[in-house]
């Protein structure tokens, strides 16, 4: 039986993520225009081709092709914007195209997209932007499990659904 | 005698410089044109995308302000994780918590107790025996609360609607009653956070001028109780009502969200990323990491309700007064008198185009391969019918088809 994961076997969808994505009121203007900006350039007719065809490209797994072609969207759209993008929007925004481009290949067919394949692409996503700065995401996750620790006791697990 | 016979003398253009002719903005220029960075044709964007991380891309931003936008999507990032068994993401997630500064407050308002506050966020209960505040050793961690319903796999808060909001001091609100809001109005994006009165004892947090002007007197959240320079600092919350966890850390949802509050650390994200061993960004502003005021969640639901804001606010005078401290110049962007309401309008309006565009290209591409395979059928199953608006073309075209036609 695992412990501290929850298997559910219905699909994420862009609602429930969006949900978890708190922006503030200074940001929020910026981040609906990343997002629109984004989401134009992945479906509007003049483009969504030629988006298709970056993500169908490669031989690796569609998850690694997915979450670096959202992480270049987000990249593109803040050099695009000659940096004046505030950055503290970049990982949500790239949170909320990825679910969207996930969810687009899973009802139009083109993919078998699964929750497996979205969380795999998430963590691609966000490694590869943070990659951008500089920043490693082993550090993140080895500061919090040192932050963890240090407390002295284990943390609870969430109980596994329907256990 | 030879004949001098000119040569057609060819330049060939590069993109650039095609463009270049072709544009309204001078050379130059730094506010518009190719020199300010525009890339209007949309196949060199498509082109950037996939090529931007094959080069190895250049430093995109700082440390700390992409570290801010990891808090903003923490618990999207968290229920990922959780969902999909994916632990990194899981752990990236919990960043807000620790950047929160939650266990300063919580120590200070005396908050550890069994069935308290502590339990909501995740810490465990105080041992018996253990040195005070023991617990603040603990992370707060993201937590899904089993008894949310497995269908929705959605993290949820939980919504205490006994406990009144007071405005000003004598004066409270319970449960108002929305009057004209509309089928669109969804009371529950009014969410009594217990962290409202988040101040510690003597610490109150940032504060804002009252709409109208005047100096500061009360806490940027206006639902929280007026705390006048000088006077007593509010008392602490008491606990949710919601029922209390059986058991340390398990059973209330502690999100992220939950524990981004202002604390005494007005700069916890420059202090985590130094913690990391990180150097803080140039371009990083201090900002303090604050939840999100009940009034600024209210704003945005009601702003997502759609057009039965104003009307709302019209006909619910005291709700509208709330609405207008809860941002500033509220009413103003009722009204769309102010400038960040319109671009807000506008933003949403782009949005909601890039919506209508996803759903088109979805119809289409889900029927071109609702085609393609009813054209496969009819060519391998010649006894096969097919309804006629499904196929498009005559399936007694072509050299196979032809031969292949039905004969019922």
């Amino acid at each position: 039986m695992e412990t501290g994961l929850i298997k559910s076997k219905q699909d994420l969808t862009p609602e429930q993520v969006k949900k978890g994505i708190e922006i503030p009121s200074e940001f929020k203007d910026a981040y609906e225009r990343v997002v629109a900006a984004g989401m134009t350039i992945m479906f509007s007719k003049e483009t969504s081709k030629q988006a298709l065809s970056v993500l169908k490209g490669g031989r690796e797994p569609l998850a690694q092709r997915l979450g670096k072609a959202v992480a270049g969207l987000v990249a593109t759209l803040y050099k695009q914007s000659n940096n004046t993008l505030p950055p503290q929007v970049m990982i949500p925004a790239g949170v909320e195209l990825l679910i969207q481009a996930a969810d687009f290949l899973r009802r139009s067919g083109m993919e078998k997209v699964d929750n497996q394949v979205i969380g795999d692409a998430m963590d691609v996503m966000v490694t590869s932007i943070l990659q951008g700065a500089g920043l490693s995401v082993e550090k993140i996750v080895n500061f919090v499990d040192q932050k963890q620790a240090g407390g002295g006791q284990s943390p609870a697990q969430p109980q596994p659904m329907g256990a | 005698m030879s004949m001098y016979i000119p040569r057609h003398h060819k330049t060939y253009l590069s993109r650039a410089m095609t463009r270049a002719m072709a544009i309204d903005h001078p050379i130059g220029d730094p506010h518009g044109g190719p020199a300010y960075g525009e890339r209007n044709e949309p196949v060199s964007a498509i082109l950037a995308i996939g090529s931007m991380f094959a080069t190895g891309g250049a430093v995109l931003a700082g440390t700390a302000t992409l570290m801010q936008g990891l808090m903003f999507a923490g618990a999207a990032l968290s229920l990922v994780g959780n969902v999909t068994g994916n632990k990194t993401l899981s752990k990236i997630g919990m960043i807000a918590g620790l950047a929160g500064g939650v266990g300063a407050l919580a120590e200070s308002a005396g908050l550890f107790a069994s069935g308290t506050m502590g339990e909501t966020f995740g810490y465990g209960a105080q041992p018996a025996g253990a040195a005070p505040g023991a617990q603040l050793a603990q992370t707060p961690t993201a937590q899904v609360n089993p008894a949310a319903d497995p269908s929705s796999m959605v993290q949820t808060f939980p919504l205490d609607t006994s406990t009144s909001l007071p405005v000003n001091a004598g004066e409270s609100i319970v449960n108002p009653a929305f009057d004209g809001a509309g089928g669109n109005f969804a009371p529950d994006t009014l969410v009594n956070s217990p962290l409202s009165n988040s101040a510690a004892p003597g610490t109150p947090a940032a504060l804002a001028p009252p709409v109208g002007g005047g100096a500061p007197t009360a806490p940027l959240d206006p639902l929280a109780n007026s705390v006048a320079p000088g006077a007593a600092a509010p008392t602490a919350p008491t606990a949710p009502t919601a029922a209390a966890p059986t058991a340390p850390g398990v059973g209330t949802s502690a999100t992220p969200e939950m524990v981004k509050i202002a604390s005494n650390n007005t700069d916890p994200i420059g202090s985590l990323v130094q913690q990391m061993g990180e150097n803080v960004d140039p371009s990083y502003a201090q900002n303090n990491i604050r939840q999100l005021s009940t009034g600024e969640r209210f704003m945005n639901g009601a702003m997502d309700a759609g057009k039965g804001l104003i009307s709302f606010a019209n006909k619910n005078p005291a709700m509208a007064n709330m609405m207008a401290g809860a941002v500033s110049g509220g009413m103003d962007m009722l009204s769309g008198k102010n400038k960040a309401y319109i671009n807000y309008l506008e933003s949403r309006g782009e949005l909601d185009k890039a919506q209508a565009d996803k759903l088109r290209y979805e119809i289409d591409s889900a029927e071109r391969l609702r085609t393609q395979r009813n054209a496969n059928y009819a060519n391998v199953r010649p006894g096969l019918r097919i309804d006629p608006n499904a196929v498009k073309f005559s399936p007694n075209s072509g050299l196979i088809a032809g031969q292949m036609a039905p004969t019922g």
